[in-house]
């Protein structure tokens, strides 16, 4: 079916009228979860305005995974602010809030790497601490086993954590798209795209793990052999992601309501199918050079660039033609370090005068 | 003498029916490891948590979840110098959807692997071959006791070598180094239902000024612990054992039956009706191989592992290793004497000493592997953290049996092949031309050996093709329950479908082995006459003194079948 063009302009016009989607603001709520759980406060944390209702529910039955989610969360901002350094979108969070800036008002690459990395680092958090014993209720495997035993554990064993952490990042994350808010109803496909982002990103954790196996039959031989998953790092999930975001394919909604995909303008063939690991979208990208309260967008005024770099970072690109000052700047920095395990470094402090470059 | 073994009396109405029964069993055997079995063994990883023990372990004090200071690593300052402070603290099992886990008897062993998570640092750099050394302390707790009451189980200083690798665009800040797993500990029984671990990582910051090859000096920026314990699953052995148990008794009737076969016809011969004026003679060397074969099933089989599930005996483990390593010592001896045996125009036949020279190569493989495996296992048995391989002239000594062993395994198949090929062509020599030649005795006695070398041979080669079939499927089953999607197919329970279908194999080749090449007893039936022209016939001939013969029989077949 070939989108009509009228239609798209419709929904683009929809999209930016639909200011109350504060949708993934959530996330930096949850993000500073633990802030709040730190102090061990009986706060009722699962009562914090960017939960949905189904979410506050299942934040109420697990609350024990609830710092989890929160670093998880946090490592995910970290790792995109990581990727995207020098980059007009940096991931950028609101000054000194730590919370992540309304950008995601719009359906665009940038919502869908974040919706992506979110659930991905939610996952993986989920996973570690399945394995650190911090949360009792991470699931066993549900390997066949007669009926008439009871001991499942003792029988089969227990299977990965992370299809533990999978289920319930699926359970919390995509059930505020699934719930009927009234003023989501007319959401244009938004909560398709977020469930398939959401996806996308534990599905890339699932699928990068890698296998392990130690052999154990006699003398050591690989008759017998175990093996096991080891997770990727949010780093590599992040290079990934990236990856993923700048072949990240648009789509539309359809009348019968589901996602389909449009042709690239850019790519000469026509895509006819998208991976389940693959991100989509379905706005352009605003404009990231200015700041604009109504697209929310922060601008890149007063970022430091790369002076001479033709990449992202350089003042070319980043300072989107402003021009840039030139500071000079004198910065004190720990030198000649010498390193005791595992957490002491000894060093000078040397003083460095550098030259800064700052966009306009 | 002559004497048939049963395999020549069959007929082939018969062989067939009993073929076709080995084949369901041997499916039985099959299906039984894919469809109830779980997968032998599972694991549960541990990331170890750290905490801080200002006492640096001197009061003696476990530390466990609920004393724990936990501290996080990389935001930590340590106030003491050699990081005894910092303690990783394992509990094993975890609790799972509720519910605290313990460790069965059943699962027989447990064993650790260590990863190390190290970040490249450019201040704390990681040397490759780093040693690293762990203060190890385990313990454990009984069922009915309090929640923290911990007993020692084992303390160890353990040394490993550190291998890991980074890429080079890796190495900048947060990058992350690729380890090699360190082998921590190897526990050959698992009779307490918990276990804790804590490990102390120590640094002498002196030691690593005079010299940075010193434990723990280069290991890098270390920024976690993380154990795996592996277990076989308690399903697996509850069928593994029945299996064994139903099969001991089996095993241990037909030995029985062979053992007297044997005996009996030497009874028969000496003092029996016939009058044959020839002494009792010792059972032929291939019988005898035969035999010890089958003892060592009888051994492999027999399933000694019921005591583990009430007594604690970590030396199980080891005794499973050299049974099992004595069973295909006696099937590799088997296999060259089964060969030898049949060379027809060989003189020196029925006597081990001939099979000296390559009989040597088995003994040399099997004794060097037994050696590493007593070293490794059986030091284990005091310290469960041992490990040949921690330490430089261990790992060379391991290196050296297990080359040796292959070396020689290699050249006993080279040998081995070597034999088969002279008796075939042997066979082929015998057919086109010297066997019509001389008179039908003879003739029926060549048929007979090469009709005994075929049948084995081709269910050798059976077998050899089966395992590896089940080898692959088991492999491929494997892969897929690593890919993307753990996908539950029929191929993915094949991990124990093929020790369990492998298992019976070696049964069943056992047995039929046992049965088939029993001296027959058919020849009774009014061949007086031809058993003596017969023992004349080859006594003259010169070329086959000393060897049993099977002519008479096999020409008795169409009148006894």
């Amino acid at each position: 079916m070939i989108p009509r063009r009228s239609n798209f302009i419709l929904l683009l016009f929809n999209l930016i009228q639909v200011q109350s989607l504060l949708d993934a603001s959530w996330w930096s709520t949850v993000a500073q979860l633990s802030t709040a759980l730190a102090g061990h406060n009986v706060k009722p944390i699962c009562e914090l305005p960017g939960l949905s209702p189904g979410q506050a529910q299942v934040c109420e039955l697990f609350k024990d995974h609830m710092p989890a989610v929160s670093i998880g969360a946090q490592n995910a901002i970290q790792e995109c602010q990581r990727q995207f350094t020098g980059h007009r979108w940096n991931c950028s969070t609101h000054y000194s809030t730590g919370m992540l800036g309304p950008i995601h008002k719009m359906a665009t690459r940038e919502a869908a790497f974040t919706y992506a990395i979110l659930s991905a680092g939610v996952t993986h958090e989920i996973g570690r601490r399945c394995k650190q014993g911090l949360l009792t209720s991470c699931g066993c495997s549900d390997e066949i086993k007669p009926k008439n035993v009871p001991n499942d554990w003792s029988w089969g064993g227990c299977g990965d954590n992370v299809e533990y952490g999978y289920k319930f990042s699926r359970d919390f994350i995509d059930i505020r798209e699934k719930e009927h808010d009234p003023k989501r109803n007319h959401d244009n496909g938004r909560s398709l795209m977020n469930r398939r982002n959401n996806e996308a990103g534990r599905k890339i954790l699932k699928r990068h793990r890698k296998p392990k196996c130690k052999c154990h039959g006699v003398s050591g031989a690989c008759n017998m052999k175990t093996c096991w998953m080891q997770l990727p790092s949010m780093e590599q999930v992040g290079k990934i992601l990236r990856n993923k975001y700048d072949k990240a394919i648009r789509v539309q909604i359809n009348d019968r309501g589901n996602l389909q995909l449009l042709a690239d303008e850019t790519s000469k063939e026509r895509k006819t199918r998208a991976l389940p690991t693959d991100l989509v979208f379905m706005d352009d990208s605003p404009d990231y050079c200015r700041f604009d309260r109504h697209s929310g967008t922060l601008g890149t005024e007063g970022r430091v660039c790369k002076r001479g770099s033709s990449g992202a970072e350089g003042c070319d690109s980043l300072c989107c033609g402003r021009g840039y000052n030139t500071y000079t700047q004198e910065i004190k920095s720990k030198c000649n370090c010498k390193f005791e395990w595992c957490c002491k470094v000894v060093c000078q402090t040397c003083n460095n005068v550098t030259q800064v470059d700052i966009c306009k | 003498m002559a004497v048939g073994a049963v395999i020549e009396n069959l007929s082939n109405r018969k062989l067939f029916v009993i073929f076709s029964a080995l084949l369901v069993v041997q499916i039985l055997f099959f299906l039984v490891g894919a469809w109830y079995a779980p997968s032998p063994s599972s694991y549960m990883e541990f990331e170890m948590i750290t905490c801080r023990d200002e006492t640096r372990g001197f009061s003696g004090k476990w530390i466990h979840r609920d004393n724990c200071e936990q501290i996080v690593l990389s935001e930590y300052t340590p106030i003491s110098y050699d990081l005894r402070e910092i303690v990783f603290v394992a509990k094993m099992p975890h609790a799972r959807d509720g519910i605290e886990l313990e460790y069965s008897p059943w699962f027989q062993f447990l064993l650790g692997v260590l990863h190390v998570d190290v970040a490249y640092s450019e201040h704390f750099k990681y040397v490759s071959h780093a040693p690293l050394e762990l203060e190890v302390r385990m313990g454990y707790r009984e069922k009915g006791s309090q929640k923290n009451e911990w007993n020692e189980l084992t303390t160890s200083n353990v040394t490993r070598i550190l291998e890991c690798t980074i890429p080079d665009e890796e190495k900048k800040k947060g990058g992350t180094y690729d380890c090699d797993m360190l082998d921590l500990f190897e526990l050959g029984s698992s009779s307490y239902p918990f276990y804790l671990i804590n490990i102390r990582i120590p640094i002498d910051q002196n030691a690593c000024q005079y010299n940075p090859l010193s434990s723990n000096c280069q290991i890098g920026q270390l920024t976690g612990l993380r154990l795996i314990e592996i277990h076989q699953n308690g399903g697996f052995t509850l069928i593994w054992l029945w299996t064994k148990t139903l099969m001991t008794p089996v095993v241990g009737a037909c030995l029985w039956w062979y053992y007297n076969r044997v005996s009996d016809w030497l009874y028969s011969i000496t003092y029996g009706t016939f009058q044959i004026n020839q002494l009792a003679r010792n059972p032929l060397l291939l019988e005898r191989a035969i035999l010890y074969l089958g003892l060592s099933l009888a051994i492999l089989d027999f399933p000694i592992e019921w005591i583990s599930l009430t007594h604690r005996v970590p030396f199980l483990l080891l005794v499973s290793d050299l049974r099992q390593g004595l069973f295909y010592t006696v099937l590799f001896s088997f296999w060259l004497i089964f060969a030898g045996e049949h060379l027809i125009d060989d003189t020196t036949r029925n006597n081990i000493k001939s099979y000296r020279f390559n009989l040597s190569f088995i003994i040399i493989a099997s004794g060097a592997l037994l050696i590493y495996d007593l070293i490794e296992r059986g030091v284990q048995l005091y310290d469960p953290f041992y490990s040949v391989w921690s330490s430089p002239t261990g790992s060379q000594i391991a290196y050296v049996a297990i080359f040796i062993s292959a070396i020689c395994i290699l050249a006993y198949f080279a040998f081995l092949l070597f034999k088969i090929v002279k008796v075939w062509t042997t066979i082929k020599n015998k057919r086109s031309a010297q066997l019509y030649q001389t008179s039908e005795n003879r003739r029926l006695k060549v048929e007979g050996v090469i009709y005994r070398f075929k049948f084995l041979m081709l269910f050798t080669v059976l077998c050899a093709a089966f395992t590896i079939i089940a080898y692959f499927m088991k492999q491929y089953g494997e892969a897929q329950l690593h890919g993307d999607e753990a996908r539950s197919g029929f191929l993915t329970g094949s991990t124990s479908a093929f020790f369990t279908g492998t298992f019976g194999m070696c049964n069943i080749y056992v047995l039929l082995l046992l049965a088939m090449y029993a001296p027959s007893h058919k020849h009774y039936r009014g061949a007086t006459q031809l058993i003596d022209e017969n023992d004349d016939e080859i006594i003259d001939d010169p070329s086959n003194q000393h060897t049993e013969s099977n002519a008479m029989t096999t020409f008795l077949k169409p009148s006894t079948d």
